[in-house]
């Protein structure tokens, strides 16, 4: 007798479960992102909420990465970096006849701003300037004029276009240029090449390490944020780094580090147990301090100083 | 009783010399610090004319930065103060006679060059409290607490704020664009 109780009682609770669930969205359609929200709650200027909800809508993606990363929690939003100003060389001219649009909620002409696609060093450089004024020293921003001056397969002409623009430019960055329609060279750009020459003069991209648009240091501070183009025979530290002890304990243990710790907090023996690329070359520990400047350590740079 | 007399007759005589010396220097200082007296320099004009149609001089408060506000040291600075103003006015009167050309380009920089934070920092005093502006924020706490070796003087990032060349005036309260600052100059 109890135990038919109980058998009923369980079954009771297990039917009830089973409504529960088949009633809640998120669990009966687990397949289906929900549509991140966003509220304007905080003071946002209107040609910034229009930029938002406008490309929230068209670029889910593009959002919901800002959306997740310190920026956004920081209220910076997308005009605070792509925000031109009348005249500049860079602006996307085809980007505000969408403002003249009627079948857009925001396609008004109060909301109307030059806007960049670009993004360069020197926008970032508003905010974080003491690691733009670093980046702007190294090897980095100046690896464009670098492979230039040294690299015979470039000044004779030993290469094709084509093996310029996938195995050169593609890190080593393009010279930005707008075409004859006005829009962005299509041969130049996208790029996040380290050394891009940008239309502002600024040299580099920030989004090299720090993939838009979520920025996000923790992404830096790893292996893969540098082995996109620090590979292969002629320039193979990430095999270096695979192979060798630090490596190996990356690969073991690096899901247990933390990578997400706040800029000059990130410590060896506390956060990770093996150094990463970052760690030797940019990060500060102990007296030394962090640098964006990635050739400050390297020996014969230091020489050559 | 005579030492007394000596006395009143000296004071007497300090006030008299005195007197007209200080009112006369104050009536001066105040007749050449206008910008006005600035622009009375046809090398001047042009950046008197941008001055007049920028935002230090069209804004809500009414506020106007004169030339002096921004060019000279802090007037708390007193002996400074009079002595580059004092520097200023005779050096720009040679020059008028000895230089071909006044290279406005070149003056530009040496004006940053010139420019101290205080002097910028005499009005704007709040710049960290700025809960709309997070990036601001952060620019600015890293020029009030650099780190050793990272000095930067406001004019690293906030130039051609004022001396533009523009055909309508700026006000500030009808800027159609929020305004940023545009990154560091010398990259």
């Amino acid at each position: 007798m109890r135990r038919r109780k109980l058998f009923v009682c369980s079954g009771l609770v297990v039917a009830l479960l089973a409504m529960a669930g088949s009633l809640s969205p998120a669990l009966a359609q687990s397949n289906f992102a929900k549509a991140k929200e966003y509220r304007i709650e905080r003071s946002v200027p209107p040609e910034a909420v229009a930029c938002i909800e406008c490309h929230k809508a068209i670029n889910p993606g593009i959002f919901d990465d800002w959306a997740q990363s310190r920026h956004a929690s920081a209220n910076i939003t997308c005009l605070d970096c792509h925000l031109a100003q009348p005249g500049d060389q860079d602006v996307a001219t085809a980007h505000e006849k969408n403002y003249a649009r009627t079948d857009l909620p925001y396609g008004e002409e109060k909301y109307k701003v030059p806007i960049a696609t670009v993004v360069t060093p020197k926008d970032c450089s508003r905010c974080h300037p003491d690691e733009v004024t670093q980046y702007s020293k190294s090897k980095h921003a100046n690896t464009l004029e670098v492979i230039w001056k040294i690299d015979p397969w470039l000044n004779k002409g030993m290469n094709s276009d084509n093996e310029r623009k996938v195995g050169c430019y593609h890190c080593h960055g393009t010279v930005v240029a707008i075409d004859d329609t006005g829009n962005l060279d299509r041969t130049t750009w996208p790029n996040v090449g380290v050394g891009r020459l940008n239309l502002d003069g600024s040299k580099g991209s920030c989004t090299s390490c720090h993939t838009r648009h979520r920025f996000a240091v923790s992404e830096a501070r790893k292996p893969e944020a540098c082995d996109s183009c620090h590979l292969g025979p002629d320039h193979p530290q990430i095999e270096i780094y695979n192979e060798s002890k630090h490596g190996t304990i990356y690969h073991a243990f690096g899901n247990k580090f933390n990578f997400d710790a706040a800029p000059g907090t990130w410590t060896a023996g506390t956060d990770y147990r093996a150094p990463t690329c970052a760690a030797c070359h940019m990060s500060g520990t102990g007296k030394v301090m962090g640098t964006h400047d990635v050739t400050e350590r390297i020996s014969w740079e230091t020489q050559r100083r | 009783m005579r030492k007394y007399v000596i006395a009143a007759i000296l004071v007497g005589i300090g006030i008299i010399i005195a007197f007209p010396l200080f009112s006369m220097t104050y009536y001066t200082m105040v007749r050449t610090s206008t910008p006005e007296f600035c622009a009375s320099c046809h090398e001047i004009q042009p950046a008197v004319m941008g001055w007049r149609a920028s935002t230090h001089v069209n804004n809500a408060q009414g506020f106007v930065a004169d030339c002096m506000d921004c060019h000279l040291p802090a007037p708390h600075k007193t002996f400074d103060f009079f002595f580059a103003k004092t520097m200023h006015g005779a050096k720009d009167v040679i020059k008028h006679f000895t230089i071909k050309e006044y290279d406005r380009r070149e003056n530009r920089q040496a004006a940053y060059a010139s420019f101290t934070n205080d002097q910028c920092q005499k009005c704007h005093r709040n710049i960290l409290a700025m809960p709309d502006k997070r990036g601001a924020m952060l620019a600015h706490r890293s020029v009030l607490y650099p780190r050793p070796g990272y000095e930067k003087k406001c004019v690293d990032c906030h130039y051609d704020l004022v001396h533009n060349d523009q055909a309508t005036i700026m006000y500030k309260q009808y800027r159609q664009l929020p305004y940023q600052a545009k990154g560091l100059r010398n990259l």
